[in-house]
């Protein structure tokens, strides 16, 4: 299959001629479903959540795209579009249960246990649990360095954040990690 | 993406961090990702006929809300209306205007006073007695100081 750049699928989705719209589409989904699945995963654990969130995440970039001015890259957009999904979901859950913060957590981390991948693993639960004790947006900003080894500068575009205090943010999260790896 | 990225200095005091391999941690179920455009695609195709249905069902509501509001504004554009009317009448009325109508009467405050002697004249012996005495008796400068 041809590899179109993000700007030629923009383009084609918003050419009016044919079918073009919904074929452009699949081919944006095909090309960033699987790292927007991962960074939805890696904030809300839970595969159903995730798969939820990662529909309404490509509905809403559907219904926005028209409107999506090419100042930033798409990847980008993409990325705050799904982190805000999920912040959002994460802040109704709690509104919903009338949870405190730390029982969210401790029910992600519950989940943690119950996936049979992880647990069969042993050191990579422990990190996982060591990210999951860090502050919402702290283990935001660490997953979006770590794994997506993204640069400070588009996060700063994702999170809406600067990148001074991204880079403050990362290094304590990876300090608590190491301490929560070696404590544990 | 930048895969070049400087995270290893970042990790390099820290030792445990680094020994990890960097892996996805949560893989999605078999087939998940062949069948999500296909799923989306249903998505966006449902949605649309949910919102083409939710118009053609709201209708009625939005066709009576708009008469509603209509008939709301026009009572109150014709209730302002009629509450400035009475000013503007007195505003356009000059006094030849209302002499005419016959509501005004201009009367002269003189001919007003003179009736009022005349139809109450200073005749009985007290009223007669009363004026002599004041003015016999008083000092007239001590009145003017007074008055």
């Amino acid at each position: 299959m041809t590899e179109y750049s993000d700007s030629e699928l923009i383009e084609r989705f918003r050419n009016p001629e044919g079918n073009n719209r919904h074929y452009a589409f699949n081919l944006l989904v095909r090309k960033y479903q699987q790292k927007l699945y991962h960074h939805i995963r890696r904030i809300v654990v839970d595969h159903d959540d995730a798969n939820d969130l990662l529909q309404n995440t490509l509905i809403k970039v559907w219904n926005h795209l028209d409107n999506f001015r090419e100042d930033s890259q798409l990847y980008t957009w993409l990325y705050r579009v799904a982190t805000n999904e999920c912040l959002g979901f994460l802040k109704q859950k709690k509104r919903r249960f009338f949870l405190p913060i730390g029982d969210v957590e401790s029910e992600l981390a519950g989940k943690l246990i119950q996936n049979e991948v992880l647990s069969a693993d042993k050191l990579e639960l422990k990190l996982q649990q060591a990210i999951l004790s860090l502050p919402e947006k702290q283990r935001i900003v660490f997953n979006l360095r770590y794994y997506d080894e993204m640069k400070y500068e588009e996060m700063s575009l994702v999170l809406g954040t600067s990148v001074g205090a991204l880079k403050a943010s990362y290094h304590h999260a990876a300090a608590k990690v190491e301490k929560f790896i070696i404590g544990a | 993406m930048n895969t070049n990225l400087p995270s290893d200095d970042e990790l390099s005091d820290l030792k445990h961090l680094k020994s990890y391999s960097k892996k996805e941690p949560f893989n999605a179920p078999d087939g998940y990702f062949d069948t999500l455009t296909s799923k989306i695609q249903d998505r966006l195709s449902n949605e649309r006929i949910i919102l083409s249905e939710d118009v053609k069902a709201k209708r009625p509501i939005f066709i009576f809300a708009t008469i509603l509001t209509v008939c709301i504004s026009a009572g109150i554009f014709f209730f302002m209306i009629n509450a400035n009317k009475p000013q503007q009448q007195e505003v356009a009325c000059s006094y030849e205007d209302l002499i005419e109508s016959g509501y005004y009467i201009e009367m002269d405050e003189n001919a007003i006073a003179e009736k009022l002697i005349a139809s109450n004249p200073i005749n009985s012996k007290e009223d007669q007695a009363i004026e002599d005495y004041l003015i016999n008796n008083s000092d007239e400068s001590l009145l003017t100081n007074q008055f």
